[in-house]
């Protein structure tokens, strides 16, 4: 039996002819993972395949070693969701909704309400427990579809963009919500994001979506420390062609930045120090305006991805 | 474990073995049974049973030989001592009178939403990414509505059997033996076809109010057409098509009081079973199908 948490192989989804995944082969050994990717990239229909609730065109998806078409309804109890749309159950309370839902998980029909009390006040719903979740504001049915997805004590979690349609204050709320649960209690999370900062946040390792396709999977240190070694320089923009030509002929490898007059510079199997790039603007003759080490935002790393 | 914790703690008790649909059966009741008309008609139901177990001892008590009298009187009014006999012929008039004004509007009135809801509010995913099948929610679902239907038609029509049994001599059970079992099932067959179609009209209009409509539109429309196809063709199985009718000649099967007279066309009992039992397997797989989509796993 395998060790990883989390394994597709040669996973694809269709929708009629439209291919919405493209083979996807990656392993999820465990901790937290960030699911990144643009509107429409296939992180839902991935998250959902995983979960069982759309059949996979072809491949395999696996569960803490186990094949989820094989043992799918065994596993589900182990799975907390929080899809990205409401779902909830109409017509009675939250936490009658959330009790019920860990009873179906195989928790006692007592203990599910104990849980389900004690799930609502932490997710800070525990004024608004006996109220009907229809009269839920968003910031709200977000931090009830959370209780929901713990309240059977799931041991991995599904969460589709649970920052969405949050104000800063409630977002802040709930990503420190998760970070708790997850980091306290050794709860794996599946994070599917398009909010960089959360995925940057929460998470420890990084899978990139484009058009159906995985893009990339690393750790987020290894994305965002890529650039070790270089510096961000910024020059006079009136001279940045100058250094630019200087820099080229001095072996060093030099990207433009965001603005006009900043690089980043880089040199092969050599860290590039600040006594250097003084060094180096002396010699083009131009006035350097900045020197600071050049790390990588995920943001960065993101979008080389989907570049590459 | 502690009330009110703050803190998120990991769930270190037993885990239960109870199915999965057990919880969603009871949920199932209690959210039918928030519904004020479901309960007024209900209690209605219950309490004429109550009131007919009440007048029947007590005239028991007062009159213990009133069935002969019943037999007498009608034979002074001028009919048939075999008219006035407390026989299941009697229970047949009682059988019809919780069919069409209990079990009609109760199912109605307690699955209309049952899955259009869960549909609107996003529950079917809630649901399927939990140890639940499809075929589990429908057990769930339908166990409720079965239950609770059964519990407010034969509950008291088996109250009134029973006092009229437990008043009577041996020789009028031989008169009424056939009763019990014959509106069990007759009952379960009406309800587990009503509670099917409500499901599958609610999953395919995804709409409490469509439900209704359609419902209402079903038994009413397909009536008329019934009997005007009827008329055209003469052919008295056309009938079945109509779900009314339909009851009716169960009913009348299940305690073996078909009417002899002609001139009340009837469809074949064979042929009215028939059509409840594809009623009810269509419906059932229009749920299926609908849910399905939503999980390949189960």
């Amino acid at each position: 039996m395998s060790n990883n948490v989390l394994s597709l192989n040669d996973l694809v989804v269709r929708y009629g002819s439209y291919e919405a995944l493209h083979g996807v082969s990656v392993n999820f050994s465990g901790g937290c993972l960030g699911l990144l990717g643009a509107n429409g990239a296939g992180k839902s229909s991935m998250l959902r395949s995983i979960l069982g609730l759309i059949r996979p065109h072809s491949g395999k998806v696996s569960i803490f070693g186990q094949d989820v078409a094989k043992h799918g309804m065994q596993l589900r109890a182990r799975i907390g969701y929080m899809p990205e749309r409401d779902s909830f159950i109409g017509s009675i309370s939250g936490v009658r909704g959330i009790a019920h839902l860990a009873q179906i998980c195989g928790i006692p029909a007592d203990d599910a309400m104990l849980r389900a009390h004690d799930v609502m006040h932490f997710v800070g719903l525990g004024e608004e427990r006996y109220r009907e979740v229809e009269t839920y504001s968003v910031g709200m049915r977000q931090r009830y579809k959370l209780a929901a997805a713990l309240a059977h004590d799931p041991d991995i979690l599904f969460l589709d963009e649970p920052t969405n349609g949050l104000d800063p204050k409630s977002r802040e709320r709930m990503l420190g919500l998760i970070e708790r649960v997850t980091s306290e209690h050794n709860i794996h999370l599946v994070l599917a994001s398009h909010l960089l900062p959360d995925v940057e946040r929460l998470c420890d390792q990084v899978w990139v979506l484009d058009e159906g396709n995985l893009k990339q999977s690393a750790t987020v240190a290894e994305l965002t420390t890529a650039a070790r070694g270089a510096k961000r320089v910024r020059v006079d923009y009136q001279q940045a062609q100058q250094f630019n030509d200087c820099a080229q002929n001095n072996n060093y490898i030099i990207i433009p930045g965001k603005h006009v007059g900043e690089f980043i510079v880089s040199r092969d199997e050599e860290i590039v120090t600040s006594p250097m790039m003084f060094e180096l603007a002396e010699v083009a003759k131009t006035k350097l305006l900045g020197v600071h080490p050049a790390a990588r935002s995920l943001e960065d790393a993101f979008l080389e991805a989907l570049e590459s | 474990m502690t009330f009110k914790a703050a803190e998120y703690q990991r769930y270190s008790g037993p885990r239960s073995g109870i199915p999965a649909w057990v919880p969603l059966a009871e949920l199932t009741l209690s959210r039918g049974w928030k519904s004020k008309w479901v309960r007024r008609i209900t209690s209605l139901s219950l309490m004429q049973g109550a009131v007919m177990m009440i007048i029947m001892y007590a005239l028991n008590q007062v009159v213990p030989s009133w069935r002969e009298l019943t037999q007498q009187i009608g034979v002074i009014a001028g009919g048939d001592s075999d008219d006035f006999v407390i026989d299941a012929g009697v229970y047949l008039v009682l059988l019809k009178l919780f069919v069409n004004p209990v079990l009609l509007p109760l199912s109605l009135l307690f699955g209309y939403d049952l899955i259009s809801k869960d549909i609107e509010t996003n529950a079917l995913d809630a649901y399927f990414s939990r140890p639940i099948s499809p075929l589990s929610y429908i057990l769930g679902r339908s166990a409720a509505f079965v239950g609770f239907l059964m519990t407010a038609t034969f509950g008291p029509m088996l109250l009134v059997w029973i006092s009229d049994w437990a008043t009577s001599s041996d020789t009028h059970f031989q008169q009424i033996a056939i009763v019990p079992f014959g509106m069990f099932w007759s009952l379960l067959l009406i309800s587990v076809t009503l509670s099917l179609l409500v499901q599958a009209i609610t999953t395919i209009t995804k709409s409490g109010l469509w439900t209704n409509i359609s419902f209402v539109f079903i038994f009413i429309v397909v009536s008329i057409l019934a009997n005007i196809i009827f008329a055209i063709t003469g052919n008295s199985d056309v009938l079945a098509l109509s779900i009314l009718h339909n009851t009716g000649v169960v009913c009348e099967y299940a305690l073996n009081e078909i009417p002899t007279n002609s001139q009340l066309f009837k469809s074949s009992p064979n042929v009215s079973i028939m059509v409840m039992l594809t009623t009810s397997l269509v419906s059932f797989l229009i749920v299926y199908r609908g849910l399905k989509r939503r999980t390949f796993l189960g």
